[in-house]
């Protein structure tokens, strides 16, 4: 059984490090996008098992990216959305939108691994 | 190269492991490089905010394993506030607990920058910090930063919050306030007392705080305490306390909340007080401002009820209020009626009650149908008359709410009851008539029958039935019978009112008298007792002012107290005419002099004070006798003048008995040896010479030998005091220049020696020769040659007294002729002042040659300010010889 894909949108190429290192470290394939209009482009050519998600990225939102795979690829694929604007509007619009869950920053990585392996189980 | 760090595990492989150590040795050589350990610093801290769990607590132990801590300390010895700033906030972000002890030297930094990032660090670092903090802290804690700690207190994995009642009493407010905020947030309700004493605190804000935690814990022994504070506390204060009042307060408050209503001008504070009450008593304020009239509120006229049934019964309703009024107008005419009747019955016999009752009945028959008809016959048409409840109920259904036929209902229900009741309440007879009436209509209503029946006479009347009662009570007694029966209760009444009154003050009030007294009697009875009560009550009083009580046995007192009093009581009216005549006669005869006259018209006034104002108020009658002694005196001799106040000043203190008052003490007090002694005791103390008179008319007229062995010792000892020269004559007088001797220079000293021969007199010549020893030869040279020059004012101003007679006025030519030396010796002194003093001043007084005449007021005003800035020492001069002027005008009358 082959790694599971994951595509990771993350502006802060610091936390995108760290979360690199750590899911590739816990045996996950990682792509890397630092904004949102990278997000398609990888869409386009990539399927990922999951996606990890800022919200606050440059040309697309992290709302933006949930509402483009639900709606226009129509794709169920799990979406983790992270995120240091963890109110209650922008967690109830993720999941609306078709978010499957929602950190809010700062994050544990291993809480991140732990949610991860979660949505992966359930597809 | 951080994440392998961050994320490395102990289980990791042996080539992880290898990667790890080589990574190591790497970070610690870039880490020479101070910027590279910026960067890294930088980095670790960007990360920080990032990541959480296990992650951060990597990252800080990293942070401080790679030693970028120790950056931080050496910039807090920097001089620059925002480095030390920094830095504190990297060792807090960093949780480096080591640098606790470092930043707590910063908590009370003048900077307030500095000093708040410390506060913070050092709660956040240790548990104990906030207790350190609150400690030590002498700065004000703004609310901003009371905020942000106990932010940081909040997210403190299990802290355990110290009892903050521990820094109520701390001498810094905002500590008391920052504790008292705490207190509330971590529910510590331990500190009752405390908190009840904080509402006393002049600081609103404390205040406030502290009522908060009152109010949060429920502490109801604080209400007593908030009522006391209410009143001098501000408007927010108000509000606060009458919330927790109104929260904490039961019924025994709203009396306090009722009155802060009246009292408070504060609008807000009069509304909170409102809730308040709603608070503890819900509903009992209902809202009044800006509410309308319920009259105000009519239906519009286009909104008809569309049901004919409806409007039936809203006609009936208008119609039946009115006939009700017109009911109520044919009750009273009953009302009048019984009254009527029930004079006849009280006089007459049953004949008479029988035709009255009779026609009473017959009369209210056709009134009650009139009410019967008028207010039941449209819609009571559709009614089964036997049925009782059958209006309420159609009513009901006919769901007619807004009308209001409540008054039917009611009538049924209290017919019952007043039936039952009336019979009872005979004495009451005065609304409940009303009652009745309605009574009769609804009892027609059950009984439709208009016969006169027994059942109805019987109702009918509360009068009738209350006349029959009384008529058998008071049947064999006549009228006058029955008005003593009820002053024979009147009676008993006050007989218990004043039975202990009567055990207390007076054996001569005799009971028996009461059972017949009449009201009137009684109440004189009481007077009398009243008196007796004064009268026991001035005694005391009394006494104290009669000459001899001060020093009298109470003992004695107490046993002659009715006996003396009386009798010093009569002796006083008499005295009290004499004295009155003797005041009349004093202001026709004798213009006597203010103080006299108003010791006078105390005395009318207070006749009975007379003595007591003679001995208490000392410094009247010494003003008096000083004054006689004068007028004395002055008769005497007027060379004496000067010498008598002296002597007057003295005796004053002593000169307290006179004569007459001693003359009315003996006729006052009773004769006998114990009392004479303590008069002669009293002569002792505060008497002098002048009683030697008196004394000697005592000595006379004395038959007791004990007495007469004291007055004698007692003249001894006044006339030994009359032959002892005048102590202060003595005394050397006191002397102006040798005062002023003392603390002045030589040159000064030389001034004021001139100054002796212009002003001195004989007492300057033991002075001046004391003077002449002195070391300084200035000095002595300068004594001796004004010692000559006050000898020769001295004997000039000797053969002129001498010139003239002593005991004659002084004439006019011998005042000249002083005024002529004076002016001259001034003028010389002046001059020899001049030269010392080396002024030059103007040989012609050129000003004073006015070629004008002055005749405007305020120009010659301005003329003399004008001389007075020019030559002040010659209008002084002037001034000083006008003043002499003056006085020998004034002894020339």
């Amino acid at each position: 059984m082959g790694k599971k894909r994951l595509l990771l949108a993350e502006d802060d190429e610091l936390l995108a490090g760290l979360l690199n290192f750590r899911l590739e470290k816990g045996g996950y394939e990682v792509k890397l996008s630092s904004d949102g209009r990278e997000v398609k482009e990888h869409l386009t050519t990539y399927s990922p098992d999951l996606i990890i998600s800022d919200i606050m990225m440059p040309y697309f939102s992290g709302m933006e990216l949930i509402d483009y795979v639900r709606k226009e690829l129509n794709l169920s694929t799990p979406i983790i959305i992270i995120s240091s604007a963890g109110n209650e509007e922008n967690v109830l619009t993720a999941f609306e939108l078709g978010a499957n869950d929602f950190i809010s920053k700062p994050i544990s990585p291993s809480e991140l691994l732990v949610r991860i392996e979660r949505e992966l189980q359930k597809v | 190269m951080i994440s392998e760090f961050l994320f490395y595990e102990e289980d990791a492989s042996k080539d992880e492991k290898s990667n790890y150590v080589n990574l190591k040795i790497e970070i610690r050589q870039l880490l020479k490089d101070d910027f590279n350990r910026k960067v890294l610093s930088e980095v670790l801290l960007d990360l920080r905010k990032d990541v959480s769990g296990d992650t951060q607590k990597r990252l800080f132990k990293l942070y401080q394993d790679l030693g970028l801590h120790t950056d931080n300390f050496e910039k807090l010895k920097s001089w620059r506030w925002e480095v030390v700033s920094k830095a504190i906030l990297n060792l807090t972000q960093m949780q480096v607990s080591e640098a606790y002890s470092f930043v707590t030297k910063f908590i009370n930094h003048k900077r307030a920058t500095i000093r708040k990032q410390a506060e913070l660090a050092i709660v956040t670092l240790k548990p104990e910090g906030i207790n350190y903090f609150l400690d030590t802290t002498k700065y004000r804690i703004s609310e901003w930063q009371q905020l942000k700690l106990m932010d940081v207190l909040r997210n403190e994995e299990d802290y355990q919050p110290p009892r903050f009642k521990a820094w109520l009493t701390s001498t810094n407010r905002h500590v008391v306030l920052f504790a008292l905020r705490l207190i509330k947030f971590y529910n510590q309700n331990d500190a009752d007392a405390a908190l009840i004493e904080l509402v006393k605190h002049k600081n609103s804000q404390i205040k406030e705080e502290a009522i908060a935690c009152i109010k949060e814990f429920r502490i109801v022994e604080a209400i007593p305490t908030l009522k006391l504070v209410f009143w001098k506390s501000s408007t927010d204060v108000k509000i606060s306390i009458l919330g927790a009042i109104g929260a904490l307060g039961d019924e025994s408050d709203i009396e306090f909340l009722q009155l802060i209503e009246k009292k408070e001008a504060n609008f807000s504070v009069r509304s909170k007080a409102h809730s308040s009450i709603n608070a503890i008593a819900p509903g009992s304020i209902m809202p009044s401002k800006g509410v309308v009239k319920s009259d105000k509120y009519t239906i519009p006229a286009d909104i008809k009820i569309k049901v004919e049934e409806e409007e039936e019964l809203e006609e009936i309703n208008i119609e039946t209020s009115s006939e009700i009024e017109l009911s109520i107008d044919s009750v009273e005419e009953i009302e009048q009626i019984n009254d009527f009747k029930e004079q006849e019955i009280e006089e007459g016999t049953d004949i008479e009650l029988y035709l009255m009752n009779e026609t009473i009945d017959s009369k209210q028959e056709t009134i009650d149908n009139e009410v019967k008809t008028d207010a039941m016959k449209e819609n009571q048409e559709s009614l089964n008359q036997e049925n009782n409840e059958p209006v309420s109920k159609e009513l009901s259904l006919q769901e007619n709410e807004t009308l209001s036929f409540d008054f039917l209902p009611l009538v049924v229900e209290e017919v019952l009851e007043t039936e039952i009741i009336s019979p009872k309440e005979e004495a009451k007879i005065d609304l409940n008539d009303i009652v009745v009436n309605y009574q009769e209509v609804t009892i027609e209503k059950e009984k439709p029958s208009l016969e006169i029946t027994e059942e109805e006479i019987a109702f009918l009347p509360i009068v009738t039935e209350m006349i029959e009662e009384s008529y058998v009570v008071d049947s064999i007694k006549d009228q006058s019978e029955h008005i003593a029966f009820i002053n024979e209760i009147e009676i008993t009444f006050e007989e218990v009112s004043s039975t202990p009154k009567d055990l207390n003050v007076s054996p001569l009030l005799d009971y028996s008298e009461y059972s017949t007294a009449k009201i009137l009697d009684t109440t004189v009875v009481y007077d009398e007792i009243l008196e007796r009560d004064n009268e026991d009550q001035i005694d005391p009083y009394f006494l104290s002012v009669s000459p001899d009580s001060p020093q009298e046995d109470t003992m004695d007192a107490k046993s002659n107290v009715h006996h003396e009093s009386s009798k010093s009581y009569d002796n006083m009216e008499s005295q009290e005419e004499q004295n009155f005549k003797k005041i009349i006669k004093d202001l026709i005869d004798f213009n006597a002099s203010e103080p006299s006259e108003e010791t006078d018209k105390e005395t009318q006034d207070w006749p009975w004070l007379e003595f007591g104002d003679e001995f208490v108020d000392t410094s009247k009658t010494s003003e008096i006798d000083s004054e006689e002694i004068l007028d004395e005196q002055e008769n005497d001799s007027d060379a004496e003048i000067e010498e008598v106040p002296a002597k007057v000043k003295l005796t004053i203190p002593k000169a307290v008995l006179s004569d007459e008052i001693f003359d009315e003490i003996i006729e006052y007090k009773e004769n006998t040896e114990e009392s004479r002694m303590q008069l002669l005791d009293d002569l002792a103390e505060m008497g002098d010479e002048r009683e030697l008179p008196l004394l000697n008319e005592l000595l006379v007229n004395e038959k007791y030998t004990t007495v007469k062995d004291r007055v004698k010792s007692l003249i001894e000892k006044f006339s030994e005091q009359e032959e002892k020269p005048e102590p202060d004559t003595l005394l050397k007088p006191f002397n102006v220049f040798e005062d002023l001797f003392r603390t002045c220079d030589t040159e000064a000293k030389l001034i004021l020696m001139d100054e002796i021969v212009a002003v001195g007199d004989e007492g300057e010549i033991d002075f001046l020769e004391g003077l002449l020893e002195n070391q300084e030869t200035e000095i002595s040279n300068k004594a001796a040659q004004v010692l000559e020059e006050l000898k020769a004012k001295l004997s000039i101003s000797d053969e002129n007294n001498s010139d003239e007679s002593p005991s004659t006025p002084i004439d006019n030519k011998a005042v000249e002729k002083i005024e002529v030396l004076i002016e001259e010796e001034t003028l010389a002194e002046y001059d020899s002042l001049m030269e010392e003093l080396q002024i030059q001043p103007p040989q012609t007084p050129e000003i004073f040659d006015l070629t004008f005449e002055l005749t405007e007021p305020f120009e010659e005003t301005a003329d003399e300010n004008t001389t007075e800035k020019s030559s002040s020492q010659e209008s002084f001069f002037g001034q000083i010889c006008a003043f002499s002027n003056k006085i020998i005008d004034k002894l020339n009358g």
